[in-house]
């Protein structure tokens, strides 16, 4: 058990360090939902013109080849300089890592680099109206058609939709034995789809309704076998759960530092009271990057990781929701009732972060997980 | 970075886990009265005292994280020992500059002395050396009973090493820490260290261990009780509300265990960030265990609130664990002191935690 850097990983994080030094700087953080995401666009182009994309990824289709702790040990660094999201986040963190999986030869040479440059932008389309945890019960449909299938349904809480072009998108090709059984993965473009934004609580639009009416996806757009989409939405849902504890620990640090900062700020750094609410909160982010390096560590070792990434999700989840909700309790109606940056930031904050708990597989479902998979527990379900 | 464990390391778990074997019926004997059982403390102090401890001191080799994989099968498997309050007294020892070899090479059965009736956790203690004679009380002191040496805390820096004088045994409450009020009326110790606090945090990390263990031990009792236990037509740990609170206690156990992993790591290399490590540690792996005990007995249902059932072990190991060396409120807020130190240097620098070395 060694948390310490080898040589190489050093040399690494000293080379990540200087870099981001000299390109952090013009990415401080913005509330503003069109700054945002044009912001999101220059951090993931800077991102890719320095090389820092598709760390783990192999060199034949545009990656660094590395082990998966030097994204890790990139993340960190990330973390320390308050760094915003690339704006292709569903398609570096779920659509690449699925389609290296289970991906021919041809998808993989074609769409991973256009992953990285966000040529192409994705989104997942998995959940509908009527399935969100139930997702295998999912009602789009995809008929069988000359050269392709035609596809019809609705899908919802589409993050970054607006902004997307191709869709993870998951439909019903038959009806098997199972709900399992059926479903077909699909590379589908956007461009026939009628996407329409929801506000998210905090005004953002950031995820979106998508109507999908009799649009042709080409042969060529499925993604593993016909009718055995179902394996390959499993590794999606798994890279889900631990591309949080990859990569969204930074939002974990970053919540965490500027609510000490705010601690300070307010003359409260004595308090018992919120030195022992801080104490809690900075064991837990701790915890996540820790459990992140030996969840990385034991895959590479050749581990396959297991439900330790339901363990994460769930304390990130809460760590981001208790933070920002004492950051507001501690500032009270000068960030609750305010005008200026601060108060924004931290309202933005507190109200996105329920969301935390719902997004990418809810608590109850990852605590079901949990239950079955580690404690040996019947089905609740 | 390599965060796994070495095969030896695995291995050494796994001999530990095996001795550990029967620990709950012995826990329940000793609770009923019976005698402390001579087994496994006779061959755990023989073969393994010395780990953790420098080969050029006498010890074995191996670090403080070998020694928490030890106390964590230990405490997992609630089996009665002294092994555990032994190489923690070793260990602050070790952390206050004393020789241990004399003491591996005798097999003396040490034990570790902190407590005051007015005292905080890490002190002011109130200890003094007068003529060369050693004047302390000190109370609950787990496994005096028995023990060859005693590392007393004199003050917030010395660490002495002394002889029992006068024993009060208190009536027990957690059937594997028999303890007893300690009082020193001029006895010589036999050495005299300073650095205690360091000294203390290594201790604490090896009982952060310790609870990490009763945690985990207590989430598997319940969790067979949930597959076995048959309501409504099916085994309640099919209903949402039983699974769900095991599964809390799994998150928090596996949480307490990563800071737990990296407090001994950090010690044993002596990054910038170890103390705060510790203290997250400690504060995390008591709420853990408290939790996972609770979360246990309910889970048990009326059994649960009876003597014979094993719940209410678990719950008086971890109430034990989380009072000694300070309760977990106190270790929070010196991890939130040590969180806004760097805010109040300078606004915003991150601290790196992770020195090469």
């Amino acid at each position: 058990m060694d948390f310490s850097d080898t040589h190489e990983q050093a040399e690494f994080r000293a080379e990540a360090s200087a870099w981001l030094d000299r390109v952090a700087g013009q990415f401080a953080p913005v509330t503003d939902a069109g700054e945002r995401e044009a912001q999101s666009r220059d951090w993931q182009e800077a991102l890719y013109q320095g090389g820092w994309l598709g760390l783990a990824w192999p060199v034949a289709y545009g990656g660094r080849g590395l082990p998966a702790l030097y994204e890790a040990i990139f993340n960190e660094e990330c973390a320390r300089r308050r760094t915003p999201l690339p704006v292709n986040v569903i398609g570096l963190l779920l659509a690449g890592p699925t389609i290296i999986a289970h991906g021919s030869e041809a998808q993989k040479t074609h769409y991973l680099p256009r992953i990285l440059s966000a040529e192409d932008i994705w989104c997942q389309g998995f959940s509908e109206p009527g399935n969100g945890s139930d997702l295998a019960g999912l009602r789009t449909r995809a008929e069988r058609v000359a050269g392709g299938f035609r596809i019809s349904g609705e899908k919802v809480w589409t993050s970054w939709g607006h902004l997307a072009n191709k869709c993870l998108l998951l439909a019903r090709t038959s009806q098997g034995e199972s709900k399992h059984h059926g479903i077909s993965y699909f590379l589908a473009d956007t461009g026939d789809f009628d996407i329409r934004p929801l506000r998210m609580v905090n005004g953002d639009a950031e995820f979106n309704q998508m109507f999908i009416d009799d649009v042709f996806v080409a042969e060529d757009r499925l993604l593993g076998e016909l009718d055995r989409g179902w394996q390959v939405a499993m590794t999606t849902l798994g890279v889900e759960r631990s591309s949080v504890a990859f990569n969204l620990q930074v939002w974990a640090r970053q919540a965490l530092d500027g609510l000490a900062a705010l601690a300070v700020e307010q003359g409260l750094d004595r308090d018992s009271v919120v030195l022992d609410r801080l104490g809690a909160f900075e064991a837990e982010v701790e915890a996540i990057r820790i459990s992140t390096m030996r969840t990385t560590s034991a895959m590479a070792a050749g581990q396959t990781p297991g439900a330790e990434s339901s363990t994460v999700k769930l304390q990130w989840a809460r760590v981001v929701q208790d933070v920002s909700r004492f950051a507001l309790e501690l500032g009270g109606e000068r960030l609750l009732l305010a005008r200026g940056e601060e108060g924004r930031h931290w309202r933005h904050l507190y109200l996105r972060a329920r969301g935390h708990s719902i997004e990418g597989g809810t608590d109850e479902i990852q605590k079901s997980i949990i239950a079955e998979r580690v404690l040996g527990l019947p089905r609740t379900r | 970075m390599r965060a796994t464990f070495t095969e030896e390391q695995r291995i050494l778990a796994e001999t530990i886990e095996r001795m550990a074997k029967g620990g709950v019926d012995a826990a329940h004997r000793v609770l009923h009265g019976g005698d402390w059982p001579s087994d496994p403390d006779a061959d755990l102090i023989r073969d393994w005292s010395g780990l953790g401890v420098p080969e050029a001191d006498g010890g074995a080799g191996g670090g403080l994280l070998e020694l928490a994989l030890v106390v964590r099968e230990l405490a997992r498997g609630l089996m009665p020992n002294r092994f555990t309050a032994h190489v923690m007294a070793l260990q602050a020892g070790l952390g206050a500059g004393l020789s241990l070899a004399a003491a591996l090479e005798n097999g003396e059965r040490w034990c570790l002395a902190v407590g005051e009736v007015a005292a905080g956790p890490f002190g002011p203690f109130h200890g003094r050396l007068k003529s060369g004679g050693i004047h302390a009380r000190k109370i609950g002191v787990p496994h005096a009973q028995g023990a060859d040496r005693v590392a007393v805390l004199l003050d917030e820096d010395r660490l002495a090493l002394a002889c029992l004088d006068r024993l009060e045994p208190v009536p027990v409450f957690d059937p594997l820490n028999p303890a007893a009020d300690l009082a020193f009326e001029g006895g010589k110790p036999s050495a005299v260290g300073s650095g205690a606090r360091g000294g203390l945090l290594r201790a604490c990390a090896l009982l952060a261990a310790d609870l990490c263990g009763t945690a985990s031990g207590a989430i598997e009792l319940g969790a067979e009780h949930a597959r076995n236990r048959v309501q409504f037509g099916k085994p309640i740990g099919a209903f949402q509300a039983v699974a769900h609170q095991l599964a809390d206690a799994l998150v928090a156990a596996e949480t307490a265990w990563s800071l737990t992993l990296y407090a001994c790591w950090a010690l044993d290399n002596g990054t910038r960030d170890a103390a705060k490590a510790v203290h997250a540690a400690k504060a995390r792996a008591a709420d853990a265990a408290l939790f996972a005990a609770e979360r246990t007995l309910q889970v048990h249902g009326g059994m649960g609130m009876t003597w014979e059932a094993s719940p209410h072990l678990y719950l008086r190991h971890a109430q034990a664990g989380s009072a000694w060396l300070g309760g977990p409120g106190w270790h929070r807020r010196r991890v939130g002191i040590a969180l806004l130190e760097r805010f109040r240097n300078d606004g915003n620098s991150y601290e790196p935690s992770l020195e090469p070395h």
